[in-house]
């Protein structure tokens, strides 16, 4: 049992440190692993379980937010969007870095991946932050924790996928996620202030602006904010307002952004051939990857990882705060070579149980899970949002995870807390149950 | 031998339950030497459609799936779906045993032994008002589960919805659909009473369930214990059934509790149904063809 | 040779990319008739699933031709040469696993005729052909490549094939 925990824990150090391409390269560790330990027809698993992999309905959020980035990205308000925060944050410590954080928790309103966030709002941020002489490492850390956010705020894929799996409503999941996104935000914030006031050289250059001439500046800077409050508008309205499901209004949003394109005249037959090749490339690469892991989940099955895991768990007779501490690290564990979705998939028959018996409820249990992965999307050495930001910096992996370092320490911390104060999930869902 | 046994459904749902008792009994009556290893929720990654193909192919050594997802490989696995061709839970239970036989011939074609079979509740209608009549029915868009439902749907003059399972409670939550087709455990799932008000039992079509073997790893186990797991799945094979009523009563009760309105169809309105539906029911048994009539007949004559 | 497979790859691309715009253009079309006219398109969410899981493999060459797939590059600047052979033979490896798992999985939808059996009738080896033809345009990529560090060349393309890539692979 434990070779076939090991084996293919080395294999993925093996293989991906070769520098295949990950998309293959998980694939390659669930081929071998199988091709050691089991007697299966390993090439027929691989072939259904990436058919299936990217089978699924839930997914097409993401290609569709991806079409969505490439195309306001070749939009001409999106430039805009920075001259207009600007004279908003430009005299908060950290100036324009909460541009990437602010950005993302909106954007989180309109996407449920915390992949496409993270390179919607950064494919943004990234040049200007660069051009205006950011701390790249603060500018690529920033991004790395706030586009998590694009799980926690609502709406959210991956809750609706624990919502089903583990019978929670989902709307109630929803509530619950919108205060734990809030405060993890305004923990960002908090960081970014802090390492302002410490290292003021980690901010680019701010000439300092007269009261009245800024206040000019901010009022007549939202105009450019109008197209993507627009935006904001058309996914909120047309799902809230009863036109669309979550997926149909990403859509929407797509058509929508067409739409702004048409009217501001950026509209051709080469942004739109430019857009679709973006597309392309983002979306193969991802789903690549996406597929790989699925398969590579399923020989994790096979292999009975993850019932050696909770038979583990289950023989140590935890005190409540000791097994979600235990929890952490398990996750932290798998969340590292596996991707998100198939972490949730793999450990909810496992992990629900102990800890509903330990006192935790399904709702408390669904942000703590969506937080673990969202830790997942930015731990090395698989981490979607770290290959997103790898793509959107072409740094190299090692100085992207030591940029999100901090991040991954503020969300963990923040785990905790809400163990210890599990009312912060709760408060929002119980005001909306009671209205 | 150990057999990883996949199941779409979550630990907690009475199908994986079953299978789990399944599983305890089978290691009980073979001394430990076919031991079934449960990977509910979906965690193999198979979902369902795919799953007599994955048992014929070896893919897994045992599988549960539902009859009706196979007609893409077997069409008459999806007689279960024909509109208004089974009424009620009982009748279900004789065309189950009516079809039997043909049943594990079909998964003997398809390189697998059949075990036990397992329904799912009758089907019902969740809606935001109250249904009377067929006018009543007009224009609500409800959330259809597959093709067939879809088209029943759709000749009651309703506007059926086809939307993945996840996308149902926001959509309802925000009017997108007013009304969603499933079974009463499907209800609670998703806490229906927060968004509909009313429940009706259509039972326009049936799900069943198979647990079935790869002939292959069947073949290596000895006589002594083929005819063990055999006996293991008939005499199982009522409790499960009982079970999935019990399920249905169960689940109906906290619908009720959580005030939602439950009623009966009149037998009107089910016999408008399915006089509406009669046209298209004959369409898909022409598609299905002459073997799948004859047993429509036989069945109905029986 | 390299040049007409470029060419392949990129032309798939495209197809890849402006199948999602068309998926965008089927969802949008089904919310304003279900909307405004009470009629549901049922097709739209498989069609989309397919078109997706097609548009994913179709693009895959030509990503990989640009350098838009991902990897650890931990080890690159340690040996840069050596890494290029290991990374391309090992990719090349699975990526002909790969290809044969899922002709197979292809070849058995076409002799069974299996279609997808929830909402349409898509037999399943349309999108399954689509994947197939993907990986074999993946895998002639990889081997390029390889040809291309025997022969001393740059393994990748300098452009993405479009006139203003967005900085996500830059
Ligand atoms: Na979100
Ligand atoms: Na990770």
């Amino acid at each position: 049992m434990t070779a076939s925990v090991l084996v293919p824990f080395a294999i993925l150090l093996a293989l991906l440190g070769s520098g295949v391409w990950v998309g293959l390269g998980l694939s390659g560790i669930g081929i071998l692993s199988l091709e050691i330990f089991r007697n299966v027809p390993v090439e027929k698993l691989l072939a259904q379980s990436i058919w299936n992999g990217l089978s699924s309905p839930e997914l097409l959020a993401l290609p569709l937010f991806i079409l969505m980035a490439e195309l306001l990205f070749r939009t001409k308000f999106i430039d805009g969007v920075f001259s207009a925060l600007d004279p908003w944050l430009r005299n908060l410590p950290g100036g324009l870095l909460h541009t990437n954080i602010f950005g993302c928790a909106l954007f989180a309103l309109i996407s449920g991946s915390s992949a496409a966030t993270t390179s919607s709002i950064g494919r943004i941020t990234v040049p200007e932050l660069r051009a205006r002489g950011y701390e790249e490492r603060l500018v690529v850390g920033t991004l790395a924790g706030a586009g998590t956010l694009g799980f926690l705020i609502p709406p959210s894929i991956i809750m609706i996928v624990y919502g089903v799996l583990s019978q929670t409503s989902v709307l109630q999941l929803f509530a619950a996620g919108i205060l734990p996104g809030l405060l993890l935000a305004l923990c960002f914030v908090g960081y970014v202030i802090i390492r302002a006031k410490l290292t003021p050289s980690v901010v680019g250059a701010v000439e300092p602006i007269e009261r009245r001439a800024l206040w000019a500046l901010r009022l007549s800077g939202l105009p450019r904010l109008l197209p993507f409050l627009v935006l904001i508008l058309a996914v909120l309205g047309s799902m809230y307002g009863g036109i669309a499901s979550p997926t149909e209004a990403a859509a929407f949003a797509v058509f929508a952004t067409v739409v702004i394109m048409a009217f501001e005249k950026s509209l051709s037959v080469r942004t739109l051939r430019d857009a679709a090749i973006g597309t392309s490339r983002t979306v193969s690469m991802l789903g690549l990857i996406i597929a790989s892991a699925s398969f590579l989940t399923m020989a994790m099955g096979f292999l009975g990882m993850p019932r050696a895991v909770s038979d583990f768990v289950n023989g140590l007779d935890l005190s409540p705060l000791m097994l979600i501490g235990l929890l952490i690290v398990v996750y932290i564990v798998l969340g590292s070579f596996l991707e998100g979705m198939s972490i949730i998939v793999m450990t909810i028959p496992i992990v629900l149980p102990l800890v509903t018996a330990a006192g935790y409820d399904s709702l408390w249990f669904g942000i703590f899970l969506i937080l673990m992965v969202e830790l997942a999307q930015i731990s090395p050495p698989v981490g979607m949002n770290l290959f997103v930001l790898q793509g959107l910096t072409r740094k190299p992996l090692g100085e992207i995870v030591r940029a999100a370092l901090p991040f991954f320490i503020i969300m963990l911390l923040f785990v905790l807390t809400i163990a210890v104060f599990p009312g912060i999930v709760s408060v929002i869902p119980d005001l909306v149950k009671a209205g | 031998e150990t057999w990883d046994l996949p199941l779409a459904w979550p630990a907690e749902n009475y199908i994986s339950v079953a299978a789990g008792t399944f599983a305890a009994k089978v290691d009980e009556a073979t001394d430990g030497r076919v031991e079934i290893t449960l990977h509910p929720g979906g965690a193999l990654g198979f979902k369902g459609p795919e799953m007599l193909g994955a048992v014929r192919d070896g893919l897994v050594p045992i599988g549960d799936m539902l009859l009706n997802q196979q007609i893409g490989d077997e069409p008459l696995l999806g007689l279960t779906s024909l509109p208004y061709f089974i009424s009620s839970f009982e009748e279900l239970a004789e065309f189950e045993a009516y079809f039997r036989d043909q049943l594990s011939a079909i998964m003997e074609d398809n390189n697998q032994k059949l075990l036990y079979t397992i329904p799912w509740p009758q089907q019902q209608i969740w809606t935001k008002t109250e249904v009377t009549d067929l006018a009543s029915l007009e224009g609500i868009k409800i959330r259809s589960y597959d093709r067939s439902s879809t088209d029943v749907f759709d000749s009651a003059g309703m506007t059926p919805v086809q939307l993945p399972w996840g996308e149902v409670i926001p959509s309802l939550a925000a009017g997108a659909i007013d009304a969603v087709a499933t079974s009463s455990p499907s209800a609670v799932d998703g806490s229906f009473w927060e968004f509909l008000d009313y429940g009706y039992p259509t039972r326009q079509t049936w799900n069943l369930n198979a647990m079935t073997v790869n002939l292959d790893s069947w073949n290596e186990l000895d006589e002594a214990d083929q005819k063990a797991i055999t006996e293991v799945a008939k005499t199982l094979q009522p409790d499960f059934w009982q079970a999935a009523q019990d399920e249905d009563a169960r689940n109906m009760a906290i619908v009720e509790e959580n005030g939602m309105t439950l009623a009966p169809i009149s037998d009107e309105l089910r016999a408008e149904m399915a006089k509406r539906a009669a046209p298209l029911r004959a369409a898909v048994l022409e598609e299905l063809g002459d073997e799948a009539t004859a047993v429509v007949e036989g069945f109905q004559s029986r | 040779m390299i040049k007409a497979i470029d060419r392949l790859s990129y032309a798939l691309a495209q197809l890849s990319g402006l199948a999602i715009c068309g998926i965008v253009v089927m969802i949008v079309v089904e919310i304003f008739l279900r909307k405004f006219a009470g009629i549901s398109l049922h097709f739209v969410w498989e069609y989309s699933v397919f078109i997706h899981i097609s548009a994913v493999f179709l693009g895959a060459g030509w990503t990989l031709r640009t350098g838009g797939h991902i990897r650890v590059t931990l080890l690159r600047a340690l040996i840069p040469r050596a890494f290029e052979w290991i990374s391309g033979v090992i990719g090349l490896a699975i990526a002909l696993f790969l290809t044969s798992a899922m002709t197979q999985l292809a070849l058995g939808y076409l002799t069974s005729g299996r279609t997808a059996g929830t909402t349409t009738d898509t037999p399943l080896i349309i999108p399954a052909a689509f994947v197939v033809l993907g990986c074999v345009v993946l895998t002639l990529q990889i081997t390029l490549r390889l040809l291309a560090l025997l022969l001393g060349r740059a393994p990748e393309l300098d452009t993405t094939g479009e006139d203003d890539p967005a900085p996500i692979m830059d």
